[in-house]
């Protein structure tokens, strides 16, 4: 006969699933409302009716919170990598070993609080191991529920005052995620700027390049011998880049292979525009917030082969 | 009663700072006003107050008043030259709803309530980290944050159940012990940006935070290291293999942030990130205070944090003035700035004082203490390696100070005293509206503030005419200015020297702290409610305790509290004894002896007899 802990306990992991593979960000708020509601009747006995609405609160106080952001922001969560299957297996066989292991003997609470727990725990480390702010925060608050479960199963119920403690911590958790999370719309913009940036500094290497390559060219009354080396070896580095990143099997056509060193300088600025960065694609109309590609501080912009298409870049204003 | 007001105050304004957010001038004085309400309410904070809330009883002593107190004048102070300097919309908010966290945290009974009270504290950290989050650094210093938070969490958590549990179903339960001292040693490490952590302390710096610095930093830190030190003693005090592995851990890093903080600060040119290499070298001090597990190191560990707390404030608000103060923040432009702004160095000379201490001071003997504490003794010397090195980058910052100017320093009105002078004959005002408007149209899009108004003003009072005259040297035809506008010019003008003087008023309390003053020395005796909660209990069966450090009476302040220790938790009706002899233990600290050969000294509810095999473990 299963009692009101081990129903709770269910659910709690049940709202934990959901919450890491939902890829819908209410729904994942909705998966965690369920989990923090469920975690706080996972006790024996069940706490008084105060503590518990406290709890309640709490939690609908957090999702509502985490609601704002996401609906207000389009943030969606990247869901789970490895699929619903994937995650259900893992909550499962963290729920049964959690059931079966004992690091406290006797347990001062329901051991259902401890696999349940244990399972929280388990799912909360891959967001915990990425970079999307919003499944971080996922992750912090399955985190945090798990670790309270396990202490109220090892450390025996908690007084109101702890579960007035422990939502507000939930509450502090939503807020810092609804306030860290990028929104769409800087999202969009770090994009384009980074684009921007990545356009800029391609057309700067050129130039330079272009630069080296006419002064390799002068006679050699004109220049000095390591003007001419460097300008060559700037050469041969930027057709060597060019052709790495086009690969083997890339869209260079064979008459646009590298051309040997005597190349004409104008026929190499043609070439060296496949070296350009190709603007990505827009965005859907509900767009997942993920990391924008930016260059790291110090590193220099790897330009991605470019479709030999004429392509207009993207209106990064909205004007018409 | 006064504790429970403090607490509803730092909530009150909290939240009405954070709904007059729209309003920018509204929030202004909202901000500033509950920050002055918590402040009052700190300082008249009655040591011996004490309410239960929630089945915990909740308890106020002379340090935890002074603590608070420290906390709400700092944040006061700082909003005060944000008010000048630039405002820092989610500072207040973030200092309060902290204050509130740390409040509970550090008079709570309960050591649940107190780590889960702590590691809520260090969430408002993102109010102030989420200022950049449009940015490129957004996602890096979210990610950060986040996983911050996580860790502090967890070993809050971790570090709870191991304080209260004693039935861990291990052969040695001292790896439960160094498991739960090194989770929290690497939440305060992190916390705090202790090196190799220490990363998302630098992107901070670079994202521009300003004032907000200091609530990551220095703030929540400090609160939740007091916290953390609670049961050093007590608790991690036990002799153990696996304990000693974990203490030399972090004695590892305590050292290298000790000295790579100073070498981070002697290499930077920024002012931001020497001050956060700075902050980040003083924090090595909490994770020594931690390595030392004696009862010796609380006293030394809590005036410390006292001083930490406002020093360091004043070293943010003295960084963030210079930088506003001529408009750059690099020491290659900042040539010159102590012949322009010398308050600004009897400021800095001041943060020197109360950081370092000076010989017979509280604060040096306690930076010699934890570090004859916290480290083995054959590298003592690092103690006085790493004072070497944070004097070399203060008196670098010195030097640069008092070299030829640079043309930036040169053209900053810096902290002199300034009087408005009317500089031309108006005869015509519309010459002197079309400079106002061009002023302040050039200065708002390029220049600081400070640099911005000043300009503003310059126009206004006609001084930057190529022929400056007083006014009583020469008619006014069309511009005569009463005393009311000269004084309210004069005000605008000087508000340089007025930044000057709030952060030299907060350098001198840091000093004053540092040496003692204030009632500092005593407070640092008494500890927080969690000490008292936390300490061993008397030992009435007379076995040696193996090792366990126990506390050296100390000249405890009269104003000290007298709680009566009561199970926070009802106690859980006990199940059989295990094979192993042991019995159920309450989650509570409880009044009830223990006899001292247990190998945790938490408390039990139940006697346990010396002779059982758990004590012969």
């Amino acid at each position: 006969m299963l009692d009101t802990a081990a129903f709770a306990a269910m659910a709690v992991v049940l709202g934990g699933v959901v919450a890491v593979t939902a890829r819908d960000g209410r729904i994942v708020v909705l998966g965690l409302m369920l989990a923090a509601v469920a975690a706080s009747l996972v006790a024996s006995p069940l706490p008084d009716s105060l503590a518990v609405t406290a709890r309640i609160v709490g939690a609908m106080l957090a999702a509502y919170v985490l609601w704002v952001a996401v609906d207000s922001g389009s943030v969606d969560s990247a869901g789970s990598a490895v699929g619903l299957v994937g995650e259900i297996a893992v909550a499962i066989a963290a729920f049964v070993i959690g059931l079966s292991m004992r690091p406290v003997d006797p347990l001062a609470g329901p051991v259902e609080a401890q696999a349940a727990g244990l399972s929280l725990v388990v799912m909360a480390v891959v967001p915990l191991a990425g970079r999307d702010v919003f499944r971080m925060g996922v992750g912090v608050t399955l985190l945090t529920l798990g670790s309270s479960l396990m202490v109220g199963a090892w450390a025996g119920p908690l007084p109101a005052l702890e579960q007035l403690a422990m939502a507000a911590l939930l509450v502090g958790i939503a807020g810092a995620t609804s306030l860290l999370v990028p929104s769409a719309e800087a999202v969009d913009a770090l994009e384009a700027v980074a684009e921007e940036a990545a356009v800029e500094e391609a057309a700067r290497q050129q130039a330079e390049t272009t630069e080296l390559v006419t002064a390799a060219q002068r006679p050699p009354a004109d220049r000095s011998a390591a003007t001419r080396r460097s300008g060559f070896e700037a050469v041969a580095s930027t057709r060597a880049r060019a052709h790495d990143e086009s690969g083997p099997t890339g869209s260079i056509e064979p008459e646009r292979r590298p051309k040997p060193m005597t190349a004409d300088p104008i026929e190499m600025d043609d070439w060296l525009a496949w070296g350009a960065p190709e603007p990505e694609p827009r965005r859907a109309s509900t767009p997942t917030v993920r990391p924008a590609p930016l260059p790291k501080p110090g590193e220099t912009h790897k330009p991605a082969p470019r479709k030999p298409t004429t392509r207009s870049r993207p209106n990064l204003h909205g004007k018409p | 009663m006064t504790l429970i007001a403090f607490l509803l105050t730092c909530v009150a304004g909290m939240l009405l700072t954070l709904l007059a957010q729209p309003f920018a001038r509204l929030s202004r004085l909202v901000a500033l006003a509950s920050l002055a309400a918590a402040l009052a309410t700190a300082m008249l904070m009655n040591p011996n107050d004490s309410a239960t809330l929630g089945e915990v009883q909740l308890g106020s002593t002379w340090f935890v008043g002074l603590f608070l107190t420290a906390l709400a004048a700092s944040s006061l102070l700082l909003c005060i030259v944000g008010l000048i300097t630039g405002w820092p919309e989610r500072l207040a908010p973030a200092a309060l709803a902290t204050m509130a966290a740390a409040g509970f945290a550090i008079s709570s009974t309960d050591p649940i309530v107190a780590l889960v009270a702590a590691a809520a504290a260090t969430a408002p950290a993102a109010l102030v980290a989420s200022r950049v989050r449009s940015t490129p650094l957004g996602t890096t210093v979210g990610v950060a944050e986040l996983r911050t938070l996580a860790l502090v969490i967890v070993a809050s958590l971790l570090a709870a159940v191991t304080i209260l549990n004693t039935n861990w179903n291990s052969d040695d339960t001292t790896f439960v012990l160094a498991l739960a001292f090194l989770v929290l040693a690497a939440a305060v490490a992190v916390r705090s940006g202790a090196v190799p952590f220490h990363v998302p302390a630098a992107l901070l710096s670079r994202s521009g935070e300003g004032l907000g610095l200091v609530l990551s930093l220095v703030w929540i830190p400090t609160g939740f290291g007091l916290v953390a030190l609670s049961w050093n003693a007590s608790i991690f005090g036990v002799p153990g293999d696996w304990l000693d592995r974990a203490v030399v851990a972090v004695q590892l890093v305590a050292v290298a942030t000790l000295i790579l903080g100073a070498v981070g600060a002697m290499l930077h040119d920024e002012i931001e990130e020497i001050i956060v290499y700075s902050i980040v070298q003083d924090a090595g001090f909490i994770l020594l205070a931690l390595t030392a597990r004696s009862a010796d190191a609380a006293q030394p560990a809590r005036i410390w944090l006292l001083a930490f707390v406002i020093a360091k404030s004043a070293l943010v608000a003295w960084a963030a003035t210079v930088s506003w103060a001529f408009d750059s923040s690099n020491l290659g432009d900042l040539r010159g700035w102590l012949r322009r702004s010398p308050i600004l160095g009897l400021a800095l000379v001041a943060i020197v004082a109360a950081t370092l201490g000076w010989p017979g001071s509280p604060v040096f003997e306690a930076r010699g203490t934890l570090v004859r504490l916290g480290l083995p003794d054959p590298i003592h010397f690092l103690g006085t390696a790493a004072i070497l090195l944070s004097l070399a980058y203060y008196a670098r910052l010195l030097a640069v100070g008092v070299l030829p100017p640079t043309e930036l320093v040169r053209s900053a009105v810096g902290d002199w005293p300034h009087w408005p002078r009317l500089a031309k004959v108006a005869d015509d005002e519309s010459v002197a509206a079309t400079a106002i408007a061009t002023a302040t149209t050039t200065a708002t899009t390029t220049e600081s503030p400070g640099m911005a108004a000043n300009s503003i003003d310059q126009a206004q009072l006609g001084a930057d005419s190529p022929a400056p005259h007083d006014s009583e040297e020469l008619p006014h035809r069309g511009l005569h200015l009463s005393i009311r506008h000269r004084l309210a010019m004069a005000w605008r003008l000087n508000r340089p020297l007025q930044a000057s003087l709030v952060v030299l008023a907060t350098a001198l309390i840091a000093v004053v702290v540092a040496s003692g003053g204030f009632g500092a020395a005593d407070a640092s005796q008494s500890g927080i409610t969690l000490d008292q909660a936390a300490a061993p209990p008397p030992n009435p069966s007379g076995i040696d305790s193996g090792g366990q450090p126990t506390a050296t009476p100390s000249a405890e302040p009269s104003a000290g509290p007298t709680l009566q220790l009561v199970p926070s938790i009802p106690p859980v009706p006990s199940p059989a004894p295990s094979a192993s002899g042991n019995v159920s233990a309450p989650p509570a600290a409880t009044a009830t002896p223990t006899p001292a050969a247990t190998p945790t000294p938490a408390a039990t509810a139940t006697p346990t007899p010396a002779a059982t095999p758990t004590a012969s473990q």
